[in-house]
Parts: structure tokens; C-alpha cells; sequence
């Protein structure tokens, strides 16, 4: 199998005249350097690039960039996963990230990384796709900014949508709703920007291929006017799952649908929510979200309790089934907004922004409070993936 | 270490020094390599001895507990996830740089993916917190960079560097 190639690399090495090489140790093959450092942390892997010109090139590659995030997001030790916070400083913004481990395991100093990120005040994160994080501001819908908080790299798409965002002034202003998720097939992250008109019930789309087009392109509109208002719209972005973004949205007869858009074909089909739910009212806060891969909606049930349904095989409707179901009783009178699932059954779920969660066991159905307190920052903005993914172009810059 | 039950059901293999081996089949089969020996149609499980040239017995002996150990402890419980930790941390220390680069190629050689993850990602942990100067010396990699290149790179990511130590 390998022998021979690792004898001939041995040997070509072991000839060098760096004294800095010991002469008899055993040298890795390529292939097994290129998993050893599918394993560490994008702090190492760019520290690394400078051992020599082909490690350089290797980190670099896409192949590896993608093969790093795969092995980040599956990993089950959740080393690689973080959580955002905000500091809301004087008056700026600024994004903070810790440990998502360190919080799980209730440490009681979770550790934040050691350097935060500026973000103008206003800043909306959207959302996280394979460690690059997606947002706008607040009060200009004009542009969606992009930062991957691990390379620190970070960009801008050309103008989209333009109109500002008017405060009071009309009982119910349009408002852009947006989603980011990569197309696998073309290895592009893609951002979808959905103008709602909420007097006329109309939408417009427009799409931007990040690193790729120079400007956002029309796509076919919504079929239907997403469930949202002013009010929640921050937490209504699309919910990117198996290929597809996702929102709630109300049919002509006014039930509830999912609309979900095929982000390689750029098609809308719709998804129906669980039978007893098509009916549902703004007060009973009807969401969407992803968990473990999977697609989950949630409503609150007679103020009683919270529901979370999970559609176990994406686009199968037989396939929803009551996945959570926690006592008001529990966790105070808060909607819990779930986070993120690992090992299969245990779920994270936000209390409020300032550092209250439970991880709600599955299995043993056995409720954890943790608590995370420190003043001026809020946890807001989800969970995700260090890794080199550039904001530049698809790969790595 | 690999027990002989009777009758024989195990597969022998012959490391390039010392004694033969004898695996379960479900250990073999969890080594790709020795799996496609087996089902090689000349392969008769009781007379065939397989040779392992590039494999010393030694080696074996780990990558056989390695899998022993971890098929018996599937489950999830606390405890288990415990002293499961607690195992592969002893199967490490037993390890010096060189023997763990070694036990590699010899995972990597007989293609058992869950030793070969686990020792990839001990390596891993090993040089994550270390200067480059130590990694090119434990991976024996030559620094092809000028200093102007290395500079460049350095000052690129000059945050990246901060708070490593230099040895």
C-alpha cells in the first residue's frame, strides 16, 4: 500500500541539511498530516501556514477548508463550536464569542475569546453558515455584511433593497427579511433578500452569490406573505435545512404554511406545519427552527407550555412528531428559544438574552438551568463553526 | 490482548516480528486492510496466516486493544464516557512522539478508521498549543520560506500569533 511512498518521502527529507530535523524520525505521509490538521482550531491552522510552503497551500485549499467545516460540525466533542454575544458598549456593538462547550458545562467563567469584533450599533446577525456569520443593519436594509470571526475577514454585498427603515412613521412599514445558506452543488453561499410590502401583501426576492456576482439578481416571489411583523422579524430569517431556506408564512386562506426555497434550483415549494397547528395566531408565537439538522416549529400552547414539533426526514410531513414539551412552571414565564441540539438528545434552549438557558435532556427528559450572567452583554445570534471559510470568495482567500 | 477461543474462529496475523496475532473477526473486520484478505477467496480462516511486513507487534498489540476496549464501551453512560476517557488517555501515555507517529502509519496501514481518527486527533491536540518552530521539527519539515516570506505571512495574521510562545 503506502510503504513505498512513505520509504521515499523518509529519505528525501532525512537528506536535508536542517539541523532543526531530527535524522531518524519517522515523517508523515501528506495524507496524514492533511487529517491531523483537519483537527485543530483555525487559530493553529493559520499559525501553521507558516511551517513551510506546502503546508501553506494545503490549509489554503478548498478541499480542506470544506473538509475542516465537516469535521467541525460533526464533531461531538464541540470543540470547534462557539456561541455569539453581544457587548453592548458605550455606543458601539461589539461581537463577542465563547466556548459554547465551556457554557454546556456550566463553567463559572465561560471563556470568551480574546478579541471581539466592531459592529456598528444596529447590527442584525441573520444568521451563521459553516462559520461565516451573515448581518445587516437595523436601520439600513440596504446591505448584508458578511464576518467570519475566526480569520477575522469580513465583507459587504453591493446594494440591495433600498429603503430605509422608517421608525412610527406608518402603522406598518415594509421591511426586508433575509436568509443565508451555501448551495453545496455550486459551492456557493448564497443570501436571499425577501422585500415585504405588508399593506399590499406583496414580496419582491432578490439573490447574492457571495464572492461571486457583482449584484443582487430577481428571483420568482414568495407565494405567499411571510408570518411576521416589525416586531419579531430579527428571529423570522430563513431557516437554512438540508439544502433549503425556510419561513412561515400564512396562505390565502390564511393558515400557516412553510414556504421553503431550494437554494440551488432558486424554487419555492410549500410545507405543510403539523395538522394541529395550520390555525395557530400571532399571540401563540408560532416559529421556526433548526435542530440537529433537522427542521423544528414551535408555538405556545394555551400559555401552558411550549411545543416543539421536528420533522425528522426534511419534506416528509408524515414525519413530524412532538419532539419537546416544557411546563411554563419549569423556566418562568419566557418563550425558550431552542439553540442547539448535540449528542443526539440534548437540546440548549435560551431562556432570555442575558445568560439564562436549559439543556433539556431527551432521553431522560431531565431539565438542566444554567447561568451565564455578565453585565452589558447579551447571548444573542445563535451558535456556530469556526472555520477558514473566506467571505471573499467561495473556498479560502 | 487477543484471547484463542475453541473453536477456532479467529484470524491469525503475522507481525514483522514477533509472534501471530489472533483477532476476533470482528476486530479484523474493523481493519480494512485485513478485511479484504478475508475476502479474498483463497483466504481460509483456519490455515491462513496474513503477514503484516509493515506492522510490528507491538503496534498490533495497541491498535487490537484500541478496538477491544472501545467495542466493549458503547454505551453512553457517564461512567462509561469516564473511564472510556481515562483508557485512552493511559493508551497515550505510553507513547512517545516517535512510537505515536509510527502507531500511525500502522493504523493508517491497516486502515481502521476509529484508531486512526483517535491517533490523528491526539497528534492534533499535541501541537496545538506549540510554536512552529516545534512543529516542523516534530513533523521533520524543512522551512522552505524565505525570511521575508515567513515575515509576510506573520504580519498577515499577526493576531493569530499573539500570546504563543516561541521555544
Amino acid at each position: 500500500m503506502s510503504t513505498q511512498a512513505t520509504t521515499n518521502v523518509s529519505r528525501k527529507r532525512r537528506t536535508s541539511k536542517d539541523d532543526t530535523t531530527c535524522p531518524s524520525c519517522p515523517v508523515l505521509l501528506i495524507e496524514l498530516i492533511y487529517e491531523i490538521l483537519s483537527w485543530l482550531p483555525v487559530k493553529s491552522l493559520i499559525q501553521f501556514k507558516c511551517v513551510c510552503k506546502s503546508w501553506n497551500s494545503l490549509i489554503s485549499s478548498s478541499d480542506f477548508v470544506k473538509k475542516h467545516v465537516h469535521r467541525s460540525s460533526i464533531d461531538p466533542n464541540l470543540r470547534n463550536h462557539r456561541l455569539l454575544g453581544i457587548d453592548y458598549n458605550l455606543d458601539h456593538k461589539f461581537v463577542l464569542s465563547l466556548s459554547l462547550r465551556s457554557v454546556i458545562d456550566n463553567l463559572s467563567r465561560p471563556i470568551f475569546d480574546e478579541s471581539s469584533f466592531e459592529l456598528r450599533l444596529g447590527a442584525e446577525i441573520v444568521q451563521s453558515c459553516n462559520g461565516l456569520i451573515c448581518w445587516i443593519n437595523y436601520e439600513n436594509h440596504n446591505y448584508v455584511n458578511y464576518l467570519n470571526p475566526s480569520t477575522k475577514f469580513k465583507s459587504q454585498s453591493p446594494p440591495c433593497f433600498d429603503h430605509p427603515w422608517v421608525f412610527g412613521d406608518v402603522d406598518e412599514p415594509c421591511f426586508t427579511l433575509f436568509g443565508f445558506g451555501y448551495d453545496l452543488i455550486n459551492d456557493i453561499y448564497k443570501t436571499i433578500a425577501i422585500y415585504c410590502d405588508p399593506i399590499g401583501k406583496n414580496t419582491m426576492v432578490k439573490v447574492y452569490e457571495l464572492g461571486v456576482s457583482r449584484s443582487w439578481r430577481d428571483i420568482q416571489s414568495l407565494p405567499f406573505f411571510p408570518c411576521t411583523n416589525i416586531d419579531t422579524y430579527s428571529e423570522d430569517y430563513g431557516k437554512f435545512v438540508s439544502g433549503t431556506l425556510n419561513w412561515l408564512c400564512l396562505s390565502c386562506d390564511k393558515s400557516l404554511v412553510i414556504v421553503s426555497l431550494d437554494i440551488t434550483d432558486e424554487t419555492f415549494e410549500e410545507i405543510s406545519v403539523p395538522n394541529v397547528a395550520t390555525t395557530l395566531d400571532f399571540v401563540e408565537s408560532p416559529k421556526l427552527w433548526v435542530l440537529g439538522g433537522c427542521l423544528c416549529f414551535s408555538y405556545d400552547f394555551n400559555k401552558e407550555h411550549i411545543l416543539l414539533w421536528q420533522m425528522k426526514l426534511y419534506g416528509v410531513i408524515e414525519s413530524w412528531n412532538i419532539f419537546l414539551k416544557i411546563s411554563y412552571m419549569d423556566i418562568g414565564p419566557y418563550y425558550p428559544r431552542p439553540l442547539f441540539m448535540w449528542d443526539n438528545n440534548e437540546i440548549m434552549l435560551k431562556i432570555n438574552d442575558d445568560g439564562r438557558f436549559i439543556v433539556y435532556n431527551h432521553r431522560c427528559n431531565s431539565l438542566k438551568h444554567l447561568e451565564f450572567r455578565t453585565s452589558n452583554i447579551w447571548i444573542e445570534g445563535g451558535t456556530y463553526i469556526e472555520s477558514l471559510v473566506s467571505p471573499y470568495n467561495v473556498g479560502v482567500n | 490482548m487477543a484471547k484463542t477461543p475453541e473453536p477456532k474462529r479467529t484470524i491469525s496475523l503475522k507481525p514483522c516480528d514477533g509472534d501471530v496475532i489472533e483477532v476476533s473477526p470482528m476486530i479484523a473486520k474493523q481493519m480494512q486492510t485485513i478485511q479484504s484478505f478475508i475476502e479474498d477467496d483463497s483466504f481460509i480462516a483456519t490455515t491462513t496466516i496474513i503477514p503484516l511486513p509493515n506492522v510490528t507487534a507491538f503496534q498490533l498489540s495497541k491498535i487490537i486493544d484500541y478496538l477491544n476496549y472501545h467495542s466493549n464501551s458503547k454505551a453512553v453512560a457517564d461512567n462509561v464516557k469516564e473511564s472510556t476517557k481515562k483508557f485512552d488517555e493511559e493508551f497515550l501515555k505510553e507513547l512517545e512522539h516517535d512510537k505515536l507517529k509510527e502507531l500511525l502509519h500502522a493504523a493508517n496501514y491497516l486502515n481502521v478508521k476509529e484508531v486512526l481518527d483517535f491517533l490523528c486527533q491526539a497528534v492534533a491536540d499535541l501541537i496545538q498549543d506549540k510554536s512552529v518552530k516545534f512543529v516542523r521539527k516534530f513533523f521533520g519539515v524543512v522551512n522552505d520560506y524565505s525570511v521575508e516570506e515567513e515575515e509576510d505571512i506573520r504580519r498577515t495574521h499577526a493576531w493569530a500569533f499573539e500570546g504563543v510562545e516561541e521555544d
